[in-house]
């Protein structure tokens, strides 16, 4: 096996490494999106609260993610909470001034089980590259407990540093 | 090949980095005894429960007096038995642990329960002071008794009276300095106790003599004896220059020994402190000092006596006037004020000892006008009455050395100001970030009073308000706590029990609306 060779493995194996984030969290599947593009989430939950099974999650959709779809889910019931946008955006040749707010699933999952939940929209160019949109969830459970995953990092912190971090996607430049 | 396993090295571990936390932590469900409980008889077991296997690390249980022992916990299912030291007194008890979920990554925390009742880390010291206070200030007197009665009174025997005495006037001196010396000798272990904790039955131990030793208090007493023997060592020597001489060095230790330590040799300016200090005790034993003598010399109808009384009335008139104007020294560099004289322990010891000061000073000027002039012209009558006024001069100077001790318990006014802003700057925290602000202040027992407010100085308005506190010099993992709400932006916890103090590093975790949270950290001394 040659040097370069070597090289270019291990930067592959940084780099599988690298787009699975700690799964202890709940974390969106794509870690990274263009602006201006569209962006389909994945919220993956790897468990429950302390051990309680899940009974809903509610994710908050962030201002500049527009024109959101969620995936409809065998066995949960959905709810869609819309509202105004602070700013307004343009969609296909129109202008968007309001839409959803914030997701919500409702249904069973034990705390050994894994689940994705799936909604679609579009990333505006009100991101700028090298920005993260956080898309903070709340997993309520079983015994009125709940996890939290809102926090949303100060400068010069990283999700690293928290122990319930929002899920993000980074924002890089479009491609040209 | 090196390069290769450099790199190969350098794979491995940014994987296990990156690839690290991969799977749930794990989580405490809770503890038995349960959190924050009051159970009647120490237990012998503890038993944390988690939502998964763990593998103990580090647990350290930390006792109602803050010390700490590493204890060991073994694993059952998805719980961990740790075992708890026998022997342990009344109040809270913290356990520290820390383990390792299933992925590898360690989590910690500390559960507290009590045994009896709660304690608090400040409650318990005021209670350890009080034990052995007594005896403290009982010997503070017998160390005044031997300095100022015993060595005053040498110098009063050699050098103003000029060695001519009664022999009963020796033997009184003489126990005065004795009683001075064991005094001093219990000084030292009582001080040593009171700085180490602990009850009466430590004295058998060496620990607190050896730290009363070393304490500035032991330094003063050290000092202190040089002057009894000193003094004990003039009333030995033939009348004459060397006798008063020395007598006269003992004086000066005494005044010396007095800069060494307590609050007033530590007011600032300490060149002015130390010199009016030294002055005052100087005067004080030479006046103090002479009353004991002189009333042997009159009871006993001592031919000297009239003459020494000459003599001493004319040295008291500066004398007088020095232990005045170093007193009131001392009094403005402590901090004295009208205010304090009737609002402080300080200051009402201090009116106290004015008070009969003054009333000595008014049989002083008695003695002088009167008596003492009546007294070199003869006559019995003149005897009694002089005699009379010295008794009760004697008994009101014992006083005033009970009085002076009492200072040994009360911070002078300059102290209190200066240990009330420290307090209020070292139990307060404030934390600032460019959401918002919390000011947490911590009360006598634990209390944490925490108020939050917004980027524009208004009360923030939160769901939910979390605290973890952790020492890690200590070794102690978070303590979590949940505030409760007293108004809009102003939250309490209640009794956090302390196993130690030092520097706490604090963590809120404020949660705003549901899907918005503030995370404040910051820094707490505890006392």
């Amino acid at each position: 096996m040659t040097k370069t060779k070597l090289a270019a493995l291990g930067a592959a194996a940084l780099l599988v490494a690298a787009s699975v984030p700690a799964l202890a969290h709940v974390t969106l599947e794509a870690p990274q999106a263009a602006a201006g593009s569209t962006y389909k989430a994945v919220l993956r939950v790897p468990h429950g609260c302390a051990g309680a099974a899940t009974l809903k999650v509610r994710v908050q959709i962030p201002e500049g993610f527009i024109g959101v779809k969620p995936m409809p889910k065998a066995g949960w019931n959905l709810d869609i909470v819309k509202g105004k946008y602070e700013h307004g955006y343009d969609l296909h040749g129109g202008k968007v001034t309001e839409g959803v707010k914030e997701l919500s699933w409702t249904g069973n999952l034990p705390d050994d089980y894994y689940e994705e939940f799936v909604f679609r929209g579009t990333l505006t160019e009100a991101f700028a590259a090298g920005a993260t949109a956080y898309f903070p969830v709340v997993q309520e459970c079983e015994g009125g407990v709940a996890e939290r995953w809102i926090e949303v990092p100060a400068d010069g912190k990283s999700a690293d540093d928290y122990e319930s971090p929002a899920p993000g996607v980074e924002i890089v430049a479009p491609a040209k | 090949m090196l390069r290769f396993l450099a790199r190969l090295a350098l794979v491995v571990a940014g994987c296990a980095m990156l690839a690290g936390p991969c799977f749930a932590h794990a989580t405490l469900l809770g503890s038995q005894p349960a959190e924050g409980s009051v159970v009647a008889t120490p237990p012998a077991k503890m038993r944390l429960s988690f939502n998964e296997p763990v593998t103990p690390q580090v647990f350290r249980l930390f006792d109602p007096d803050g010390r700490s022992a590493d204890v060991t916990a073994t694993a059952q299912d998805n719980d961990l038995l740790v075992e708890l030291p026998a022997a342990g007194g009344e109040g809270t008890y913290a356990l520290s642990w820390r383990v390792a979920s299933a992925d590898g990554h360690p989590i910690g925390g500390t559960a507290t329960f009590s045994v009896g009742h709660a304690s608090h880390r400040a409650a318990a010291e005021t209670a350890r002071t009080s034990a052995t206070a007594p005896l403290i200030w009982l010997m503070r007197i017998g160390v005044y008794i031997g300095w100022i009665g015993g060595v005053g009174g040498a110098f009063f025997l050699m050098a103003v009276a000029a060695g001519r005495r009664p022999a009963v006037a020796d033997r009184a001196i003489a126990a005065l300095l004795g009683l001075g010396g064991v005094a001093t000798l219990f000084s030292f272990g009582l001080q040593g106790l009171d700085e180490l904790g602990g009850n009466l039955a430590h004295l058998g131990r060496a620990a607190p003599w050896l730290a009363g030793l070393q304490s500035p208090y032991g330094g003063t007493l050290c000092l202190g004896v040089v002057a009894l023997v000193l003094a004990a060592l003039a009333l030995r020597l033939p009348a004459g220059k060397v006798a008063a001489g020395t007598a006269s060095a003992a004086l000066v230790a005494v005044a010396f020994a007095l800069t060494l330590s307590g609050h007033a040799s530590t007011a600032a300016p300490a060149w002015a402190a130390r010199p009016a200090l030294a002055l005052h005790g100087a005067a004080a034993a030479l006046w103090g000092g002479s009353l004991l003598p002189l009333l042997l010399l009159v009871a006993t109808r001592h031919e000297g006596a009239g003459g020494s009384a000459l003599r001493l009335s004319a040295l008291l008139l500066p004398t007088v006037a020095v232990l005045a104007l170093s007193g009131l020294t001392l009094a403005v560099l402590q901090g004295v004020t009208v205010a304090t004289l009737a609002g402080t322990d300080y200051g009402r010891l201090l009116a106290g000892k004015l008070l009969l000061v003054l009333a000595m000073l008014g049989l002083g000027a008695l003695n002088r006008r009167i008596l003492v002039p009546r007294l070199a012209t003869g006559g019995d009558g003149h005897f009694r009455h002089l005699g009379r006024v010295l008794m009760v001069d004697v008994c009101l100077l014992l006083l005033v050395l009970a009085v002076v001790a009492g200072w040994r318990f009360t911070p002078p006014p300059r102290s209190i100001a200066a240990a009330e802003a420290a307090l209020r700057h070292r139990s307060m925290l404030h934390i600032h970030t460019a959401r918002g602000m919390a000011m947490i202040e911590i009360g006598g027992h634990g209390d944490l009073d925490i108020r939050l407010s917004g980027a524009d100085g208004r009360p923030l308005a939160a769901q939910d308000v979390r605290v973890g506190l952790a020492n890690p010099a200590a070794g102690i993992e978070p303590l979590q706590r949940q505030a409760t709400l007293v108004a809009n932006g102003h939250w309490r916890v209640d009794g956090v029990s302390f196993p130690v103090g030092g520097a706490w590093t604090l963590r809120l975790g404020v949660l705003i609306s549901d899907f918005d949270s503030l995370s404040l950290e910051g820094t707490l001394t505890v006392p």
